[in-house]
């Protein structure tokens, strides 16, 4: 990759540069003011022009090889000066001579120096062949090396680390170059690595001189990829692994989107990497998308159809199966209509196939029924942006955050969830950036934040009220933005002011000068941008939280420009595509209302068949009318609801009361248990199609490897059964589908499949192929933004039972998992995170008796669960916190039915308990 | 009488106290300082003098503070760089022990002068009893009202912070040790950016040795005009000589700059001649960084002048001929030193003093010392000393930091003008097998292993 690197910690812009050209080997070359010499005589003469050691394409200038140096003279052929190129600014008028022969024997003796402390056992070493020692040492012609004792002085002092399941190390063979030291200081910001001891001594350590293992290492690889030699690598050997191909795809385990480089050799997929010139993710990723691959094949996947009879499962082929299906289908249509019909899609699937899914279920099927499984999620975002703005996605791109001068984290948890993003904003926080968190848990990025607003959970819309009165108050609204670009300020503003601050501060926990100043931070800042979560929606006011958020953007005039903006970080893979593709019972593809006539037109002669004019089913609403015997089918894809959707008991309940369920998996789960018949899909990394991230950036998805023998990719599946019933769908083939889509949906209007080249394009994507970073730059999609007031109204969930419950539990993830872990769980991170814990702060374990460890017995009026006890203080006296990663504990046992009004995405966030130190009886009780 | 202007009250009792240092002028600069004249025009002052940084360098300070950004609504940082380890160096030491609100009140002059409102001292770690001697010193003056806020009712703030190192030489060098301010590992940054742009926690910062600092009390207090007539063209005023080695009278002396080397080696006033009546073999002059002159070389110039104790006489010839004035470590040696000995001592020092953080310093100051041991344990051969100079040659100029370069100067110095010393060190007969007898033969002390 081409990168123009200049000198950033340069906080006072370089003087006024006259001339533009540099002279090589007295030959004019232009540059550009600030660039360093490297980046001037890559961007001329390539990327080998110089050698270099410590540079890398993702971590700021360093110049400890030393490497680089080129000469440098003020005249033509005048007296000269070695200069490490990778970090000296290109002087304009300057003359460099980058491999005069006094550099070749320079760059040889350093080389050479190195060497003599290297044990020489290249031919055994793992990265022989790809090592970037060798390469320049090939390079500069090193044939000798001149010092007495070769022996490697590191050799005995530290010896290989296998400690971890990912990360390896082997120090006797570093060069000293730090790039594993910047890597996880200036990509990951985890300062896990440094250089202990001085000069000839000087060693890496991990924390304080402890294993991988020990340290605080998040496995992010980040070390390992930049490493150029194996002393730092990982059980994959990535770096240097022998591959008949690399495939470039995108990474599954959240919205993020990372571009991952996947090196195969004989039909097996090897290791990953992450390709450095990836918009997304600039060669950084976590340790889900980097290491934890090996699912894709471990001995668990379903590899055949399987139809319950008598209660058993008995294997069938494929066309049995779609046999079954497509009959009982037709006879659950002809006797109950095909509103008792319903489907469920993925948002872990392709758009391709969210698009056909909902295909099948609109125009074969002949029923709005469709919904995705963000409904459990980021419904409300999408709601409440529509409602504000009119579009319900991100309105910036991540990039911002290098424009931005404040970032305000909205219960949101990105260095676990979105850990690149995380990463990002940390680096951000680091730089001096003002960072805000609002939320109930003290999460890592408090560490690095000016303010934490550490709130009761569920009381989201009375701090956010909080925010916007005092804005409000102290005059620091944008007022030409919200007279030129708004509706509704003035009735917001009278409502606003109407607020008591003390009744807010008694209802969130927050004091109100806090509360103040963080809103005087936000609104006085150049640009601000925010991000928000699942914290966010899922509440019982879910869509008005959002909306408030929004609220925030305008009434700061944060909107339509670099750095600022309402920005969701989307959980699943492709969340955004899902709601895109149409994976809404109210909307098809595209956002268009299905109930308007004119839609209702444009998708019957596109699909060519007749539609149902009604909205359909949400997922809860799903579940009442099967309760209720209104519903009878219903098809999922690659969704365990039986451990991650809420209330567990009643969604059990829901299904079995179904005739005929359809469950499309890789493993089986607690949900596929429950089917009559259980279709084996395909996993990413072995189908073809597109993602779309938080950022609403398309991006090609490209199998790496076949499906397993006896699987599907879910696209096909749904083709096949859309043929098999009688519907005329071409052959699943993802760029013709790709055709399809940018037919009928409006923004993805001028997207093909090759278009999309490497990094993707963000949508809207106009018809001549251009793309959009930034949304609303001059008007809102629905014209004016729209100021909507609401009012915070306590959970009902604590309404009911807060007397008699009267701690909250709230969710959480952990980064080694990702949701309910089955991927993740059959991959080494198993071995790294190994279960469910329950966060409790030390007042409140003191109260109970609990120790840390001890098993405590959390009751709701739902039910119970025996889960660990982890004494912290990322919690507040009242509250507890715990993941669902783990099917042993299925704490969604005592979660609600309560839900957003709105958009109905459950309450996972609020959930009045009890606590005691547990008898043990409760420990391990699944669901079915 | 020598002129004197930082060390002519060492001798008075209580001087380390403030009443006794007021009594004697003390703190008079910032009176006028403060009360009488703007920060630019101490500025112009310290440029008249011609003042020169006293930390080895001698770059002149009036044109580093004009340097200074000055970005509004940015704080900027004065901080005194009192690491003093190079070896053969203790000036500093000896004037913050026996005077210290000289510093202090050149540190609080200093930064009016820039415009500071924070100042640091950074203090060498071995040095842990003079930080407390300071502390006292800045106590008394806070307790006067010489510091703190509103300082003599003109509405100047600062507020001055001793900082003591963790005992590494290398955070002597200005952007180490504002990393080890800043509380990281003392490894030098890259530049640009240099610390007048962006330093101490990326604001822009001045960082002057503890001689220079002090040097500034009586600039201000007697004119840039006057300090300018004392020593020698562009060496202006007076050093701080830290004379030791191999004669009658180690210790601090105050020199005004341009007295002949010769004077300086032998006159009672200053070291008093060599020890036991032993004739002079070399000097190093500056710190053990700088080349080491034999004694033709260090008492006359090539070109038959008299050696003057200025930047400019002692640097005649460059590195051929001549050496440095560097930091005033004054390291005498007699007739019976041995320069391989004496270099290996040097190697060992820069060896273990390497950062470690470019490969040319880190890799070459170890193997100069393992050559160099090699070589005094009598299995050195001819190639080796080709070997060293070729190391050297391939670090200097070519480094971070200067560090590299301070570890090369002496290891040619020494081959330069006493390569015979080492060859014949090498060219003893290989078969020697008894070590202990051949270094009892010639003279050796065992090495320490
Ligand atoms: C390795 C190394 C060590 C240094 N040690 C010191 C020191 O101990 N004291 C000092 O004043 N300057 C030392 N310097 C010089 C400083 O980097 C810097 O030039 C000096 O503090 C500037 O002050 P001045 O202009 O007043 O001389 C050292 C430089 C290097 C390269
Ligand atoms: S894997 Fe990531 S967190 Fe761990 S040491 Fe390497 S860079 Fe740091
Ligand atoms: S471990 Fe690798 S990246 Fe880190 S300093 Fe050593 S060689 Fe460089
Ligand atoms: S020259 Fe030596 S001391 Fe200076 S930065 Fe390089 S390794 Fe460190
Ligand atoms: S690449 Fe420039 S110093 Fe290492």
């Amino acid at each position: 990759m081409q990168t123009t690197k200049t000198i950033s910690q340069h906080p006072i812009a370089p003087t006024q540069v006259v001339q533009t050209t540099a002279f090589v080997n007295n030959q004019p070359y232009t540059i550009i003011p600030g660039e360093t010499i490297l980046s001037f005589l890559r961007r001329h003469f390539g990327n080998d022009t110089v050698p270099t050691l410590c540079d890398a394409p993702n971590l700021e200038p360093f110049g400890s090889c030393r490497v680089c140096s080129v000469d440098v003279a003020l005249t033509a052929n005048g007296s000269t000066k070695a200069q490490a190129s990778c970090h000296t600014p290109v002087m304009a008028g300057s003359y460099i001579y980058p491999d005069s022969d006094r550099i070749q024997q320079l760059r040889k003796n350093i080389i050479e120096l190195v060497l003599t402390d290297h044990p020489l056992d290249c031919l055994t070493c793992e990265v022989n062949n790809n090592c970037e020692l060798q390469t320049v040492a090939a390079r500069v012609g090193i044939r000798e090396v001149r010092y007495p004792d070769g022996k490697n002085h590191l050799y005995k002092k530290h010896e290989k680390d296998h400690s971890h399941p990912y990360m390896t190390s082997d120090f006797s063979k570093c060069i000293n170059c730090f790039r594993c030291v910047r890597a996880c200081d200036e990509v990951q910001g985890q300062f896990v690595l440094s250089m202990a001891g001085r000069g000839f001594d000087s060693h890496i350590v991990k924390g304080q001189d402890v294993s991988f293992n020990d340290s605080d290492c998040v496995s992010c690889g980040a070390c390992a990829q930049a490493c150029p030699t194996s002393a730092i690598s990982d059980v994959f050997e990535s770096k240097s692994i022998v591959y008949d191909k690399k495939v470039r795809t995108v990474c599954t385990y959240c919205g993020v989107g990372c571009n991952l480089e996947v090196a195969v050799r004989a039909d097996k997929i090897k290791s990953i990497q992450a390709p450095v010139n990836a918009a997304a993710n600039g060669g950084h990723t976590c340790l889900k998308g980097r290491y934890a691959f090996s699912f894709h094949n471990h001995g668990d996947r379903l590899q055949s159809p399987l139809i319950k009879r008598n209660g058993v499962f008995e294997t069938a082929t494929w066309d049995e199966a779609y046999e079954y299906i497509a009959e009982r289908l037709t006879q659950i249509k002809n006797q109950y209509g095909p509103d008792a019909i319903g489907g469920i899609s993925s948002a872990r699937c392709t758009n391709e196939e969210n698009y056909i899914m909902q295909k099948f279920i609109r125009a074969v099927i002949g029923t709005n029924n469709i919904d995705s499984c963000a409904r459990v999620c980021h419904s409300p975002t999408a709601l409440g942006m529509q409602r504000t703005f009119g579009t319900g996605a991100a309105t910036n791109s991540i990039i911002d955050l290098e424009y931005t001068d404040c970032i305000m984290v909205i219960g949101a948890n990105p260095t676990d969830a979105h850990p690149v993003t995380g990463a990002k904003i940390k680096q951000a926080a680091l730089k001096g950036k003002t960072l805000i968190i609002i939320d109930p848990r003290k999460t890592e990025l408090v560490k690095y934040a000016q303010y934490h607003l550490q709130l009761k959970p569920g009381t989201n819309v009375a701090l956010l009220n909080m925010m916007l009165f005092y804005i409000i108050k102290e005059q620091k609204e944008d007022k030409d933005f919200i007279a030129s670009r708004t509706e509704g300020y003035d009735a917001f503003k009278q409502q606003m002011l109407n607020l008591n601050m003390d009744e807010m501060e008694a209802i969130t926990g927050v004091p109100k000068e806090l509360v103040r100043d963080a809103a005087i931070a936000y609104a006085s800042a150049n640009n601000a941008m925010s991000f928000h979560g699942l914290g966010v929606t899922e509440h019982s006011q879910g869509t008005f939280t959002v909306m408030q958020i929004a609220d925030l953007a305008m009434i700061t005039g944060n909107i339509g420009r670099r750095g600022v903006g309402v920005n969701p970080l989307r959980g699943q893979n492709n969340v955004q595509g899902a709601a895109d593709m149409g994976c809404q019972p109210h909307q098809g593809a595209g956002y268009l209302d299905v109930t308007l006539p004119e839609y209702h037109k444009k998708y019957e002669s596109f699909y060519g068949v007749n539609l149902p004019q009604h909205a359909g089913l949400k997922i809860p609403q799903m579940y009442d009318a099967a309760l209720n015997q209104k519903f009878k089918a219903l098809w999922v894809i690659g969704e365990d609801m039986a451990q991650t959707d809420p209330n567990t008991q009643h969604v059990v309940k829901a299904i079995e009361q179904l005739d005929l369920f359809i469950v499309q998996e890789l493993f089986m789960t607690e949900t596929s248990k429950l089917a009559h018949v259980i279709l084996p899909g395909a996993s990413f990394l072995e189908k073809s199609g597109t993602f779309t991230n938080g950022e609403r950036r398309i991006q090609r998805v490209n199998a790496v490897v076949d499906p397993l023998p006896g699987t599907k990719t879910d696209g096909r599946i749904i083709t096949d059964i859309m043929n098999k019933m009688g519907y005329k769908q071409a052959d699943f083939d993802a760029p013709t589908l790709l055709n399809e889509i940018a037919q009928i949906v409006p923004f993805f209007a001028g997207v093909t499949w090759d278009n999309l080249g490497e990094n993707g394009k963000q949508w809207p994507v106009l018809p001549d192929g251009s793309d959009t970073e930034i949304l609303h730059t001059d008007t809102f999609k629905r014209g004016l933004g729209k100021f909507i007031y609401s009012d915070w109204r306590e959970s009902d969930e604590i309404r009911k039972h807060g007397k008699e419950y009267p701690y909250i539990i709230t969710t959480n993830r952990e980064l080694e998992h990702y949701n309910c872990g089955t991927m993740t769980r059959r991959t080494r991170n198993a071995h790294i995170l190994t279960e469910d814990v329950l966060l409790i702060c030390a007042e409140d374990a003191a109260k109970h008796f609990i120790a840390d460890g001890d098993m405590v017995c959390v009751e709701s009026p739902r039910g119970k669960v025996d889960i660990k006890a982890k004494i912290t203080d990322q919690v507040k006296p009242g509250v507890l916190s715990s993941t669902f990663h783990f099917p042993e504990i299925m704490l969604n046992n005592i979660t609600s039915n309560e839900r957003d009004t709105d958009a109905f995405c459950p309450e996972y966030k609020v959930v009045a308990c009890n606590i005691r130190k547990s008898k043990g009886k409760y420990k391990n009780q699944p669901a079915v | 009488m020598p002129t004197k202007l930082l060390l002519n009250n060492e001798h008075i009792p209580g001087i380390n106290t403030l009443q006794v240092y007021r009594n004697n002028g003390g703190y008079a600069s910032v009176e006028k300082a403060l009360k009488q004249m703007t920060p630019e025009a101490i500025v112009e002052e310290v440029k008249i003098s011609g003042l020169r940084g006293r930390g080895g360098a001698g770059f002149p300070t009036g044109m580093k503070w004009s340097f200074l950004a000055k970005p509004a609504g940015v704080p900027r940082y004065l901080v005194c760089n009192a690491d003093e380890s190079e070896p053969g160096t203790f000036k500093d030491r000896y004037l913050m022990e026996k005077i210290p609100h000289l510093l202090v009140e050149g540190m609080i002059t200093s930064s009016y002068a820039l415009g500071c409102n924070t100042a640091y001292i950074y203090i060498r770690g071995e040095y842990f009893y003079v930080s407390r001697i300071l502390e006292n010193a800045i106590a008394e003056a806070y307790a006067a009202g010489y510091l703190g806020s509103n300082i003599l009712g003109t509405g100047y703030n600062l507020n001055l912070y001793v900082q003591v190192g963790g005992g590494a030489y290398i955070c002597g060098e200005e952007t180490a040790l504002l990393e080890s301010l800043e509380g990281k590992r003392g490894n030098p940054r890259i530049k640009p950016p240099f610390p007048a742009i962006a330093g101490l926690y990326g604001c822009p910062t001045v960082v002057n040795n503890v001689e220079t600092i002090a040097a500034v009390v009586p600039i201000v207090n007697n004119g840039g005009e006057a300090y300018s007539k004392i020593g020698i063209g562009k060496s202006t005023g007076t050093k701080l000589i830290s004379a030791s080695g191999h004669i009658n009278k180690p210790g601090v002396y105050e020199i005004e700059l341009g007295i002949p080397v010769e004077e300086f080696i032998y006159s009672d006033s200053y070291c008093g001649g060599i020890r036991n009546g032993k004739q002079l073999k070399a000097v190093v002059a500056g710190g053990s960084s700088v080349p080491v002159l034999p004694t033709e070389l260090i008492l006359k110039t090539a070109a038959g002048q008299p050696r003057l104790m200025s930047y400019e006489s002692l640097s005649e010839g460059g590195f051929q001929t001549g050496t440095m004035l560097g930091s005033g470590g004054f390291i005498v040696m007699d007739e019976d030193t041995s320069i391989v000995k004496n270099l290996y001592t040097f190697t060992r020092f820069y060896h273990h003093e390497s950062c470690g953080q470019c490969s040319p310093c880190r890799e070459g100051t170890g193997w100069m010392e393992k050559i160099m041991h090699k070589i005094l344990d009598g299995h050195g051969t001819l190639k080796d000393v080709d070997l060293l100079w070729d190391i050297q040659s391939k670090i200097e100029g070519k480094t971070i930091c200067p560090l590299g370069e301070a570890a090369a100067w002496p290891v040619a110095a020494a081959i330069r003008h006493f390569r015979h010393e080492f060859e014949a060190y090498v060219m003893q007969p290989s078969s020697i097998k008894d070590v202990k007898h051949y270094y009892r033969l010639n003279n050796i002390e065992p090495i320490p292993a």
